[in-house]
């Protein structure tokens, strides 16, 4: 019993890394591709829009699949570890949700908190640093812990190209020789950590609900 | 040589004329109100002044300097913009307050951020880093109590550490006022400052606006509140469609219109007040 | 709309192109004395973890093989699944992990000769083990089965209603739930699961319902036949010396061994 926990800890390891590397730089590439499609300058605007299009519109089971074998098939090279190649494919996935979260966000802050930021002789960077970030913020929190909960469950996708998640874990080291209740036990962990990004999420909210906007 | 003076200003949206050339000048101290129907152009040209829209031509000269000639035109830099609109207060018809922000943050966030801006520069030059920090912490202090004085203008010293959620319209209006006054502006824009009012709260905001008459401020106000424009105006610009139809003292305007136009919208402020 | 799909269709295939143009990484040879990485899964007893290290039947006698041949040995777990699509990749260069010879290898990689035999075996109920004598009493059960192994070929002319599952593992779990009447898997994967230490130990029960023999091979790429060949030579002098038949009692298959 204690083995099989160290051994489901370590996979579940490897899915908090992934987590962890996941929100790291998808959380501000998703801002950089939020102002891209945003940008007035047409065709970066549409080259984001197809990309995000492509992205959301293909299963992230197979981005981390191409991210893995492609450079392999299309020029001979040996790629990326498979821990690397799945936080690759998640960091680009998850950054194209979150953008579009993103610009929801800003899109529905008022022209009139721009223009009086701008009244008062502010800069675009000012504005949007000073002004308008966290009321985006306390508008997209309910849809990004949404987002982010759904990140926890995802990384278990990063099993088909053998990532030793927690899953796997679970899959090849005990179901593949009959013993099957550490599968369910491997649940017990993503309930405990969706659990406490609950609890954060709340938080956060609660911590911002002292203003409307 | 007048204060303000603005020579033909035009603006179109798309094929829409808005503006179709106007011409005003305004001495120092002095209070301008602009009246008119709802699609006159009142408020295209007040967010012409303060930049937050850029005319198709004309000209504007604020105190023998020329803000913009679109004679002339030159390419201003966003710093450009920035430093010319800093002439300007802005007071919105809905407020625009910060809402992450208390009272008292809304009125120094901005006069802070520029102090900033400053410090960031004189870092380059200045060695001795005490003296700086010396000098910024004595400017802030003059930034902190300028705002409280303000506050204490507008009747609201006592909701400083309130937030905008927490306020009446007409509160949320007089803070806007305040936070406008912070920057010192040469020239204070209202746009329709009581429109988004209830009629209640109209009162302690055209109170407040009146009692910022003196011989140093001067003001350009969009309204509709016809007997506070006869109190508190100078001169009173009416436009229609786009031009100025007629300008005059308040006396000229209300008792004496030459204009159909004017007749018309003020007669017809008159019957709504009958009803 | 037209050029929409004009450009959608032209995009697709663009797309199509590229994948079908895996000549890069199917071309790849594995240079002398290079590292071999040898693809496995924990699949016990031919190749599973015992404190962090690859050991079990296929574990070891490719070890002794790839030596003898000069080159080192790396062990890589990969998802079975995906297996000939990450051997021709380059990530592995071999998949040595007991496995059977199927249609869709043959088309796809270069296999070596027979060094083990297998046999598909029935895993049923304990209580249902009196039903299960031959390949007839097959006939109208849910059968479950690992989709494209060899037990699907097997099946291919029997009367049953088919469930195709992605792994062994999931075949016999649908017994132990009742989805299914009977799991169709290999030998090795029948014993392990019915053995001590399973969860099914006891509930479940392995039956030789008589199929036909089958065969263990080991993979490679096509681009790899002198690596291939030299192997198939190795091996056949390690069965006539007996160190295959010492491994194979070692893990208790001798069975298994090709007559």
């Amino acid at each position: 019993m204690w083995n099989i926990t160290l051994n489901l800890l370590s996979g579940f390891g490897v899915t908090c890394l992934i987590f962890i590397l996941t929100l790291v730089f998808a959380l501000p590439l998703g801002l950089l591709i939020a102002f891209g499609g945003m940008s007035s300058f047409k065709p970066l605007s549409y080259l984001i829009k197809t990309i995000v299009w492509v992205v959301r519109g293909t299963p992230l089971m197979l981005q981390v699949m191409v991210v893995f074998y492609a450079p392999a098939f299309l020029l001979g090279w040996s790629g990326l570890q498979c821990t690397a190649a799945t936080v690759v494919a998640f960091v680009i996935n998850y950054a194209c949700y979150f953008s579009e979260i993103y610009r929801g966000g800003i899109q529905s802050i008022t022209k009139g908190q721009y223009e009086a930021g701008q009244v008062l002789g502010m800069t675009k960077s000012q504005i949007f640093s000073k002004v308008v970030l966290l009321q985006v913020i306390k508008r997209i929190i309910a849809p990004m812990s949404n987002e982010i909960i759904t990140l926890v469950k995802d990384t278990s996708l990063a099993r088909v190209i053998a990532t030793e998640e927690i899953l796997f874990v679970a899959f090849n080291r005990y179901v593949s020789k009959g013993i099957i209740w550490p599968l369910f036990y491997s649940g017990a962990f993503y309930l405990l950590f969706v659990g406490i990004l609950t609890i954060i999420f709340n938080k956060l909210e609660k911590k911002l609900s002292y203003f409307k906007a | 040589m007048a204060y303000l003076e603005l020579k033909n200003i035009k603006k179109s949206f798309g094929k829409t004329e808005v503006l179709k050339g106007i011409d005003f000048s305004l001495n120092k101290g002095e209070v301008l109100t602009i009246i008119g129907s709802s699609g006159s152009g009142k408020t295209t040209l007040l967010r012409c002044i303060n930049f937050l829209e850029s005319p198709n031509d004309g000209s504007l000269v604020l105190d023998g300097e020329t803000l913009f000639d679109m004679q002339n035109p030159i390419k201003m830099t966003d710093k450009e913009i920035r430093e010319k609109r800093l002439n300007f207060g802005l007071v919105f018809q809905s407020f625009n307050l910060f809402p992450q922000y208390s009272v008292f943050k809304n009125l120094t966030l901005a006069p802070t951020l520029l102090l900033k801006e400053q410090l960031k520069k004189l870092k380059k030059t200045e060695k001795n880093k005490e003296k700086l920090k010396e000098w910024f912490n004595s400017e802030r202090e003059i930034i902190r109590k300028n705002c409280l004085k303000l506050l204490e203008k507008v009747g609201l010293e006592e909701k400083s550490y309130a937030y905008p959620c927490e306020l009446s319209g007409g509160q949320c209006q007089r803070v806007a006022i305040a936070r406008a006054l912070a920057l010192n502006p040469k020239i204070l824009c209202f746009d329709e400052p009581t429109s988004a009012l209830d009629p209640e709260l109209t009162g302690e905001v055209l109170k407040v606006i009146k009692s910022l008459k003196n011989k140093d401020t001067t003001m350009i106000i969009v309204t509709h509140e016809m007997d506070f424009a006869k109190k508190v105006s100078d001169k009173i610009i009416f436009m229609s469609n786009g031009v100025i139809a007629e300008e005059g003292a308040p006396k000229d305007i209300f008792e004496n219109p030459k204009t159909n136009e004017l007749k018309n919208f003020l007669s017809n402020l008159s019957n709504k007040d009958g009803e | 709309m037209k050029k929409i799909i004009t450009f959608i269709v032209t995009a697709l295939l663009a797309v199509l192109a590229c994948f079908s143009l895996t000549a890069c990484g199917k071309n790849k040879k594995v240079e002398d004395g290079a590292t071999i990485v040898i693809g496995v899964t924990d699949y016990a007893p031919m190749d599973y973890l015992e404190d962090g290290q690859w050991v079990g039947f296929d574990a070891e006698l490719s070890k002794i093989v790839f030596e003898k041949l000069g080159y080192k040995v790396e062990f890589k777990e990969i998802d079975w699944d995906t297996k000939i699509v990450t051997l021709n990749s380059g990530k592995i260069d071999c998949i040595w992990n007991g496995m059977t010879v199927t249609d869709e290898l043959l088309d796809n990689v270069l296999l070596s000769n027979v060094y083990l035999q297998n046999q598909q075996y029935a895993v049923v109920k304990v209580a249902n083990q009196a039903n299960f004598t031959n390949l007839d009493s097959l006939k109208g059960k849910k059968v479950a089965v690992e989709s494209g192994s060899a037990a699907e070929d097997a099946l291919a002319d029997v009367d049953c209603e088919l469930r195709k599952l992605t792994n062994q593992n999931s075949a016999v779990m649908e017994v132990a739930a009742g989805t299914s009447d009977v799991a169709i898997v290999d030998y090795t994967m029948a014993k392990t699961l019915t053995s001590a230490g399973s969860s099914y130990e006891g509930s479940l029960v392995a039956i030789d319902l008589g199929f036909e023999v089958e065969e263990f091979s080991i993979a490679f790429r096509k681009s790899d036949s002198k690596l291939c060949f030299n192997v198939n030579k190795t091996i056949k002098s390690l069965i006539n010396d007996g160190t295959v038949k010492e491994l194979a009692e070692k893990y208790e298959i001798e069975n298994l061994l090709v007559d």
